[in-house]
């Protein structure tokens, strides 16, 4: 009895644990940001 | 004026260009000849017509004239003197960019394509196309603005002593980095440097530049280090503006490949040339620097230049070209903080603003993030409120063919009540997308 118990929480345990990592999204932490294309040649005043 | 005969309009285009007779003679024709045509005397042949066009335009051509006459302009009077016409829509087009005024009337673009099909003057041709690429390029019409580049690039191979052909290279080459047309851009960016005679070094390092960028977008990020190596040799230092988005792109491009060391060197040199006053490009600085400290996993850091980002931000503009990636990245950096409300918050201003100004990848992202954290939060009504509040764009969403197929399994595993199936095979698309 205990053995079955055990192993349906163990099931249940996988299966949040699998809905979660579906949802679970992106970890966090910031992006890259690259430069923008160049579209011509300007004078630098700086 | 209208009732010239050929000999009157040589003159006429001879003196309009300021040219003697012995100018347009050149050594394949003598000058009485000329002076016999010019009076009618003797007819103009299209083989003489040619030699001299050819010599006017080599003429022309050491003068940095933009203009290019054809031997019809010599044999057909009514055509050189349409060429007034083309001057005026050159100058009308111009007065437009001038004025700021980039709204085009149908019916004056359809005047202007059916006289330039009539008459085929290259040289004007090339120059109206570029002036409309210019007009949509400011209107932000991207599709006008490839359409008429790409025009005016293909008659300027019929202009053979065409001069900063570059230019209008480098424009075509903005759209289609713009566009995601990477490998186009790419394959530009190589026929400008391996083929345009009088392009610049530091035009040269502009395109190798581009192409840089281009490579990074694809993921390719050695051969993007690699453009840069060339734009940093034909670019001086002091060419700030250009060398600071070669160094920003380096920086990013060493991020990838996990070079942190690199990479914060080299942003380390970028923040020594930011203008204090350019406060929107420090942020982008400090946002990829952040990201290395995620990377690496130093949370001190990651507080110390998130905080910087936040005390600046502020004082950036809305609808600047980089904003909402900047909150984007904000409530990213929220998340690794584990401070989940601000992660909601900037989420939902970034969804909000991206939708505003039409910055359609932000919108994705941040929606599907969005998505994630109410899943995973079960919070079904907050999903409810985005669906109904952003139903018109989720819905015009762009479907494949494939992408289609799937939904409609879907949505008949719903229609026979089998939703555990349904949501067995979500899961498993959705896994994969992941992966």
């Amino acid at each position: 009895m205990k053995k079955k118990i055990l192993a349906l929480l163990t099931i249940i345990l996988i299966l949040v644990s699998i809905s979660t990592a579906v949802f679970a999204g992106d970890p966090g932490g910031g992006i890259s940001i690259p430069p923008p294309p160049i579209r011509d040649s300007i004078v630098d005043t700086e | 004026m209208k009732n010239l005969n050929l000999g009157q309009n040589l003159k006429k285009i001879r003196k309009d260009l300021n040219l003697k007779q012995q100018d347009i003679a050149g050594e394949d024709v003598t000058r009485n000849l000329i002076s016999l045509m010019e009076n009618n005397k003797t007819p103009i042949y299209h083989n003489v017509a040619n030699i001299i066009s050819k010599n006017i335009n080599a003429i022309l051509a050491k003068r940095g004239e933009d203009i290019y006459i054809q031997a019809e302009d010599i044999l057909n009077p009514e055509r050189y003197e349409s060429r007034r016409i083309a001057n005026k829509y050159v100058e009308k087009l111009k007065k437009h960019l001038e004025e700021k005024n980039y709204e085009l009337k149908i019916e004056e673009l359809n005047e202007i394509e059916n006289f330039l099909n009539r008459w085929g003057f290259i040289d004007k041709k090339v120059k109206i196309y570029e002036l409309l690429g210019d007009i949509f390029y400011n209107a932000s019409d991207l599709n006008r603005e490839y359409y008429y580049y790409i025009k005016a690039l293909e008659v300027s191979y019929e202009y053979p002593n065409m001069k900063e052909r570059y230019k209008l290279i480098l424009k075509l080459v903005y759209n289609c980095i713009i566009t995601r047309k990477y490998h186009e851009a790419i394959r530009l960016c190589d026929f400008a440097i391996t083929t345009q005679e009088d392009l610049t070094e530091k035009y040269k390092g502009i395109f190798h530049y581009n192409s840089a960028l281009s490579y990074y977008y694809l993921g390719d990020f050695y051969k993007a280090l690699d453009h840069i190596i060339y734009a940093k040799f034909y670019i001086a230092f002091d060419d700030y503006r250009e060398m600071r988005r070669i160094l920003m792109l380096e920086g990013v491009c060493n991020s990838e490949i996990k070079n942190f060391d690199g990479a914060l060197r080299v942003f380390n040199k970028l923040l020594a040339i930011i203008n204090e006053n350019d406060i929107e490009e420090m942020c982008m600085s400090y946002t990829n620097i952040l990201r290395i400290f995620v990377d690496k996993n130093e949370k001190e850091k990651v507080i110390e230049y998130h905080n910087k980002i936040l005390e600046y931000l502020p004082k950036i503009d809305e609808h600047s070209d980089y904003f909402v990636q900047l909150l984007l990245s904000i409530a990213k950096t929220y998340k690794y903080l584990g401070n989940l409300n601000s992660y909601e918050e900037y989420l939902v201003r970034t969804l909000t603003l991206s939708c505003e100004i039409k910055e359609e990848n932000s919108f994705t992202h941040s929606m599907s993030l969005l998505l994630d954290f109410y899943m995973e939060n079960e919070d079904y009504e907050k999903i409810e409120n985005l669906l109904n509040k952003y139903e018109n764009n989720i819905i015009n969403f762009h479907i494949d063919e494939k992408f289609g197929i799937t939904l409609k399994f879907i949505y008949s595993l719903i229609n026979q009540d089998k939703n555990w199936e349904a949501k067995y095979l979500i899961k498993r698309l959705l896994k994969k997308e992941e992966i």
